[in-house]
């Protein structure tokens, strides 16, 4: 199974994401978003963050979830390629602990487009067609 | 459900097209224009229809593609007593805008000196992803910038007092909160501001290639064969928080107060709630970041003229700066009423009419200044506002070329290298952050500024001015 792919979008970037289970496919959907800027393979594992968001349901939390990496790839200067996820439903939502690992913005970095947000059209997760996993969908504003 | 051109160039998305709609929806567009405009972005027009208060209909504007939430191009006007107010409608890229700056150099003075004059803009604005601008704010200088836009700009050394009579709302709109601006933007703020940005956003060098209306382009201070340059960019990252920020809390008051939107992106709050008070005065707070933000770089690139052609700062004139990605609070008429509205531009122009009050006295005569960028290597149009527009659209038209070929397919499609070539065949020169840009962002896939200029001077909800050719771009 592929990780992910970009689907065809006039202005903007449109991907989907795929995995087993809904953490790999949340884990894939940040690669999508970091891959959509920079090729994945020259980012070096240098460090580790610890992220945590909530959400009323399952796109919501994968909005806020890409909001919260983008917002530290901007304000803070750095880039990811590896995480882990742990989603967990309570009452009333869905919360999820994530960790990125990666390293800072370094001269050697090269951007290719650049992204102001990630966007809430269109966006879906829900079981794939095969029903053996998940699939979610998810539009950038560049 | 038939789309039916009821004028010329005027067609009608019936009520019915989606479900829930309030009104029709009205795209502007010639038949060529029409028959390449996606589904989607009919689809995204009609969508709109369906927000509560949105008076006579969603409009979408002749370079009209999909977007998210609103389509680009995408015009609403909604009652700002019992309508709601909507992120969709502006974008992320709050107060988006493009200004132009005119002087009395001869173009052909100016071609052997392009190269060096770019690599000096270059060297002045910082552009492109991940860049951080020169200067170093702490919390309570952006607190300031917030609430004083380009004011704050023009007071703290960067331009000129007139400069700000020559900027929409005066380079800063009053109800700007920034008490309602989340840390996050903050951080993303302070070190942005005086930066260009990438993806669509450019500085770039061109020259009065024609003059349609030879009395309002000297009214705007524009002669034929004479420099003048363009300037696009926006609130950056911290606009693009507030938005971020903004959507998560309306989403929960869509549902709150009950309102069904087809499209999360649509999340809104009904006029008058704290929901939407906050993200208005949030919003301002950003649309004012963006015009200190085009005002440091217009000072920037009159140090750089300066340095490389030896004229004096005060040698390049603000002709205007436009929002093309914002909300405002303006007094339409609707049924032969005067009614407060909530105008939404996303990727469209104000283009008010001869005297009107909001226009600078300057130009009160003709109307106000319009600017319609092109893509790299087609023309930029200078147009002004009209009665028709007042009348037809809430005195907007529309923005820029409008893309039609997506940035995957054009960087298969062309190379940096081919379309820097194709560009200098043209007498374009570029300076980019990388190459791939240049594929991206190629003359090719945008919708052609000249078609789109066409509709809305055909339909004369604004009128041709004047063109600009361009000689010289920087892309970030």
């Amino acid at each position: 199974m592929k990780p992910f792919e970009y689907l065809e979008h006039t202005a903007d970037i449109k991907f989907r994401s795929y995995g087993r289970t809904l953490e790999e496919v949340f884990s894939n959907a940040a690669k999508a978003l970091f891959n959509s800027m920079i090729d994945l393979n020259d980012i070096d594992i240098e460090l580790e963050e610890e992220i945590v968001v909530e959400g009323g349901d399952l796109e919501f939390l994968l909005y806020n979830w890409l909001s919260e990496l983008f917002y530290i790839f901007d304000a803070e200067r750095k880039i990811f390629s590896e995480f882990d996820v742990k989603i967990r439903y309570r009452e009333g939502g869905y919360s999820l602990r994530g960790n990125a690992r990666g390293e800072e913005i370094k001269e050697k970095h090269i951007f290719d487009t650049g992204i102001k947000a990630v966007t809430l059209h269109d966006i879906f997760v829900r079981g794939s067609d095969s029903g053996d996993g998940y699939i979610c969908q998810v539009v950038l504003d560049i | 459900m038939e789309i039916k051109e009821i004028e010329d160039d005027v067609w009608e998305i019936p009520l019915g097209y989606v479900e829930g709609m309030r009104v029709p929806g009205r795209i502007y567009a010639s038949q060529k224009l029409f028959n390449n405009l996606e589904r989607d972005a009919i689809k995204q027009a009609a969508n709109v229809s369906t927000l509560p208060g949105i008076q006579r209909y969603s409009i979408a504007m002749p370079e009209a593609h999909v977007g998210y939430g609103f389509p680009i191009g995408g015009v609403a006007g909604i009652d700002a007593e019992e309508g709601v107010i909507s992120p969709g409608g502006v974008g992320f890229d709050i107060n988006c805008g493009v200004r132009l700056l005119s002087t009395h150099i001869p173009a052909d003075e100016i071609r052997p000196k392009i190269g060096a004059l770019l690599d000096e803009i270059f060297r002045e604005v910082p552009s492109g992803v991940g860049s951080k601008g020169k200067l170093r704010l702490n919390e309570k200088n952006l607190k300031e910038v917030f609430q004083g836009g380009a004011k704050w700009a023009v007071e703290n050394g960067y331009g000129f007092k007139e400069d700000l009579d020559h900027c929409e709302e005066n380079g800063f709109m009053k109800d700007a909160d920034p008490s309602k601006v989340s840390k996050k933007a903050y951080k993303r703020g302070m070190p942005q501001l005086g930066t260009l940005g990438s993806g669509n956003h450019f500085l770039e060098i061109g020259y009065v290639e024609e003059v349609f209306d030879p009395r309002s382009a000297e009214i705007f201070g524009l002669e034929r064969g004479e420099v003048s340059v363009l300037i696009h960019t926006g609130s950056r990252g911290a606009g693009h928080q507030i938005c971020t920020d903004s959507l998560q809390i309306l989403e929960g008051s869509s549902k709150k107060y009950g309102i069904n939107v087809p499209d999360r992106q649509l999340a809104c709050a009904p006029v008058g709630t704290e929901e939407a008070e906050d993200y208005y005065g949030a919003m301002c707070t950003a649309a004012n970041y963006a015009w200190a933000n085009r005002q440091i770089i217009t000072h920037w690139i009159r140090v750089a003229f300066k340095n490389i052609l030896k004229v004096e700062e005060e040698d390049l004139k603000l002709v205007y700066d436009v929002a093309h990605n914002i909300a405002k609070v303006e007094e339409h008429e609707v049924e032969g009423k005067r009614k407060k509205l909530y105008v939404h531009r996303k990727g469209a122009t104000r283009a008010f009419p001869p005297e009107s009050k909001d226009i600078p006295d300057g130009y009160k005569g003709v109307g106000q200044p319009v600017f319609i960028p092109g893509s790299m290597g087609t023309y930029s149009y200078v147009l002004k506002g009209t009665k028709i527009a007042m009348k037809e659209t809430f005195g907007t038209t529309c923005h820029g070329a409008g893309r039609v070929i997506a940035r995957g397919r054009a960087k298969r499609t062309y190379t940096g290298r081919k379309v820097r070539e194709e560009l200098k065949k043209m007498g374009i020169t570029v300076r980019v952050a990388k190459d791939s840009i240049l594929a991206e962002e190629a003359p090719q896939v945008y919708k052609s500024s000249d078609d789109i200029v066409e509709v809305v001077d055909r339909v004369g909800i604004s009128k041709k001015v004047a063109r600009l050719k361009p000689l010289g771009v920087v892309k970030g």
